[in-house]
């Protein structure tokens, strides 16, 4: 999060602090000049909520919006407001007098300017002099507008509004609403089908389900959420692009590659083989290259960083949800760790003696000759989250990049070191871009760069993921794979004196079992978080067996997650 | 604090205060323990808590107070001690505690093997209360070895050493908080040699009267205020926008003790509250719900006074 986002959440804070109601979501916020979020006018914000039916003020605001001099209007009121609720709180809220005198010292000190008249600001700076109790210099105009906005105690939010109106006819030569406009301002501030619920997106674009096609771009989206299903990337068949046009492509979307050549080439030799001859790999830290691409890899590019946007929008969006579940799943985890951590024997002078030790004490003097169970650190562990980043996770990128979110920043907490990489394929090369390496530690914002393109071949990733697993210097590894289960690639299994195979269906599944129990018997067991459809979660049980879950809501996140990562850290001992 | 009134006043079943007496006559503190009877500073305020635990205590059987953080666990265990005439023994349970720490282990003596006895031995012979902090921060396996301690039995057995029985009075108190961190489940076994008390969050009306009692001069209007804002964050730590951190009635007390003694509130706060937060952000909402409440500046004459 930014700073911006950071004194939002706190000036959120402070709202609901003065509402008590944390089912408040108030389109107003107070900031001070520097951007600090204004501890006493949002403590205000929240004790208009607490004491009067905000929803009646809506429609007002509303039309306010729509107006020349809106934002002086908007702002004014709120001064009459904040007059109103200090009057009406400060009883149940004494501390409201300090609070209050020294947001007014603060708003004094800016001083009025004196070259302007009939300004907002010097409106603001008599309004508070008023509450230091030292009126300023006022003009007859200043003086009128501030006794109007003085709200007589005990009016309700009708007569509020009344007053609000009056004044802003009387002193601003602002027309009264219409009944036509009062009826557009109210029904302006509700959302009449949908409650509080969001509306369902269209279905969105997916960049590199256009690759190979003229043009691209938005216009096209509607027609095209198919479109990779029809295998159009790059028409290849079972033929090859040249592999320079294919890399050029992949290092211009995905980034460039964090392997140097030579290795590159040796992990492609021991990696694909067999049901993954002839396929590449491209592992990146999305580091894109510099220079000019052409306009369809900027659209692609542009395409990756809105949804990106988006991932970030959506944690956002329910971020008190989403720090709950960190803080549980956190929770499970120490406690599992720290139950988990290895008990040594030392020597102590008392405990369980031990006869082998017993002569040191007349012969030595020595007394230590007792054994004391004593608690060890548990060897040090590294957990890998894999994303399936593919086309077909499309409708969920939100939501997979805030779940692995969940999960890292929970590791992060029990300062677990955590990689979190994402794959997909396009014309039979698999990528696999780290988005948060183990030592990034403060990086895990970085997860919400995760976008879904392309095909799965989830056999060469889970291969990819040991060989790059293996790299850890860590004693324990843990896998964790968010992951549909539904491998699907356009490049075919090779086989022999035979037509190969497409990379689909019960092939796909199969080698993705055969790789997932090759790292079962080399200790780096893959834990699977089931994100596809109920067809598909048969071939899930087929791939993973009981490692394993389902989240049926975000509210289970937490306990399921944390079971299934306890389950497995709990086999390390 | 009058235990006694305190408890008439808060409308304790009288017939069961009678047999508390009863069971404090019966069974007085032995002179060697006599100083670990606690005198509590606070009473744990909720009526029907109080009874169902003392009716239990008198039944002979053990307690599990269980419940989230700041409801009064330890300060109900330490009351029905004091209630009860008992000397208490406060054990805190945590991941490394193993039978050695929770019965004795053998030490040398003048050359000699001896068994030093752990508080749950002493507590036992003693006809003490034991209160088992935090039980389920133990392993199981560290608290199978209560098992014969806490059913009918009612022994404990030391491998090479005598059997040794509990005394009559002897009860066990464990407090535990469900899902806190570095906790784990208890397991079936040791549930049930317990009658569990489920404690109910604190009542702002029984946290006034908690303030009241502990600080008897604190002004009315505050008294208000500082269990609002205790209120404030249980809410907050419920919306999940911070943690239990702050959350914490201990803290609040001490800060109260420290504005007392003349410290301004604003020091105060930030000592017993706002601080427990240690991640930055955490800390300043924390902040701003405490500054929300509660001036920065008041100093004791603006708190305090009748």
């Amino acid at each position: 999060m930014d700073r911006q986002d950071i004194e939002t959440r706190r000036a959120d804070n402070q709202v609901w602090n003065g509402a008590e109601d944390y089912g408040v979501r108030s389109d107003f916020h107070a900031f001070d000049p520097e951007g600090g979020a204004d501890l006493y006018f949002n403590t205000v914000i929240g004790l208009v909520h607490h004491y009067y039916d905000f929803r009646r003020f809506k429609p007002l605001f509303n039309t306010f919006q729509s107006q020349l001099g809106g934002e002086l209007y908007t702002d004014l009121f709120w001064l009459g407001l904040e007059g109103a609720v200090y009057r009406r709180a400060r009883e149940d809220r004494p501390v409201l007098d300090a609070l209050r005198r020294e947001y007014a010292a603060r708003t004094v000190a800016r001083g009025r300017n004196q070259a302007v008249r009939e300004s907002l600001d010097n409106l603001r700076c008599a309004w508070f002099q008023r509450a230091l109790g030292q009126p300023g210099p006022e003009d007859d105009w200043e003086r009128g507008v501030l006794d109007a906005l003085t709200f007589p105690p005990g009016l309700n939010e009708e007569q509020l509004k009344d007053r609000m109106e009056a004044l802003l006819h009387r002193y601003f030569r602002r027309s009264r609403r219409s009944v036509t406009d009062r009826q557009w301002a109210a029904w302006a501030g509700r959302d009449m089908l949908y409650g509080d619920k969001k509306r369902g997106g269209l279905v969105r674009g997916n960049a590199l389900r256009r690759l190979g096609q003229s043009g691209g771009g938005p216009a096209e989206e509607g027609g095209r959420k198919f479109f990779w299903q029809k295998k159009h990337l790059f028409h290849l068949g079972q033929g090859r692009t040249r592999e320079q046009v294919l890399r050029d492509y992949v290092e211009n979307c995905f980034g460039v590659s964090m392997l140097p050549l030579g290795e590159l080439a040796a992990a492609e030799q021991a990696l694909c083989t067999g049901s993954h001859k002839n396929c590449l790999l491209h592992f990146t830290r999305g580091v894109l290259p510099q220079g000019e691409v052409d306009g369809e890899t900027a659209w692609e590019r542009a395409a990756f960083q809105a949804q990106r946007e988006k991932n970030r929008a959506y944690f956002r969006e329910n971020l008190v949800r989403n720090r709950l579940i960190i803080a549980q799943l956190s929770q499970r985890l120490q406690n599992t760790i720290l139950l988990q951590s290895d008990v040594t024997d030392s020597r102590a002078r008392a405990g369980r003696l031990q006869p082998r030790l017993a002569w040191r004490a007349p012969a030595l003097r020595d007394q230590r000759v007792f054994l004391q169970r004593q608690q060890s650190e548990l060897g040090e562990l590294s957990v890998d989250i894999l994303l399936d980043a593919s086309a077909s996770q499309n409708q969920q990128q939100e939501k997979l990049s805030t779940q692995a979110y969940l999960i890292a920043e929970s590791l992060t907490r029990c300062q677990i070191p955590v990689r979190v990489t994402s794959f997909c394929s396009v014309s039979g090369c698999t990528v696999l871009r780290i988005l948060r390496d183990y030592n990034e530690s403060g990086n895990n914002d970085a997860i919400f760069d995760y976008v879904s393109a392309g095909w799965n071949r989830d056999g060469l990733a889970l291969r990819a993921m040991g060989w790059l697993m293996d790299r850890s210097p860590c004693d324990h590894r843990l896998f964790i794979l968010l992951s549909d289960a539904n491998p699907n690639d356009d490049q075919k299994i090779p086989a022999a004196g035979h037509f190969p195979k497409d990379y689909s269906g019960k092939a796909g599944v199969q080698d993705t079992a055969d790789e997932a129990a090759l790292l079962r018997r080399r200790g780096m067991a893959p834990v699977c978080v089931f994100t596809g459809r109920d067809a598909d979660l048969a071939a899930a049980h087929k791939i993973y067996g009981r490692d394993l879950t389902r989240i049926p809501s975000i509210g289970w996140f937490a306990d399921t997650v944390g079971k299934l990562i306890q389950g497995r850290i709990q086999n390390m001992g | 604090m009058d235990i006694w009134k305190e408890l008439k006043q808060e409308g304790v079943d009288s017939g069961l205060l009678e047999e508390v007496r009863a069971f404090r006559d019966a069974h007085p503190a032995p002179p060697e323990a006599a100083g670990r009877v606690p005198r509590p500073r606070f009473l744990y305020y909720g009526k029907e808590v109080w009874e169902g635990a003392a009716a239990a205590l008198l039944c002979g059987e053990h307690l599990l107070l269980a419940g989230p953080k700041a409801t009064g666990k330890n300060v109900l265990a330490e009351n029905l001690a004091a209630a009860f005439g008992r000397p208490a023994w406060d054990v805190s349970m945590y991941v490394n505690v193993d039978a050695a720490a929770l019965i004795g282990a053998d030490t040398l003596q003048d050359g000699q093997v001896a068994f030093r006895e752990g508080p749950v031995c002493q507590c036992a012979r003693l006809g003490g209360f034991g209160v088992l902090d935090e039980v389920n921060m133990a392993k199981n396996e560290a608290l199978a070895v209560l098992h014969a301690t806490l059913d009918f039995r009612r022994v404990i057995d030391v491998p090479g050493y005598q059997r040794i029985p509990l005394d009559p009075a002897a009860r066990f108190i464990g407090t535990m908080n469900y899902g806190y961190a570095g906790t784990r489940e208890l397991n079936e076994a040791l549930v049930s040699r317990f009658v569990v008390l489920d404690m109910p969050v604190i009542s702002q009306e029984n946290l006034q009267k908690l303030l009241r009692q502990g600080f008897p001069e604190l002004k009315t209007t505050w008294v208000e205020q500082f269990s609002a804002l205790f209120q404030d964050l249980r809410q907050k730590c419920d919306s999940g926008e911070i943690s239990t951190k702050a959350l914490d009635l201990r803290g609040l007390l001490s800060a109260l003790h420290l504005m007392e003694k003349g410290i301004s509130s604003g020091q105060a706060l930030e000592l017993g509250i706002i601080n427990k937060a240690f991640d930055p952000f955490e800390r300043q909402l924390v902040a701003d719900a405490v500054w929300s409440r509660i001036p920065r500046d008041a100093d004791r004459g603006r708190l305090f006074g009748v």
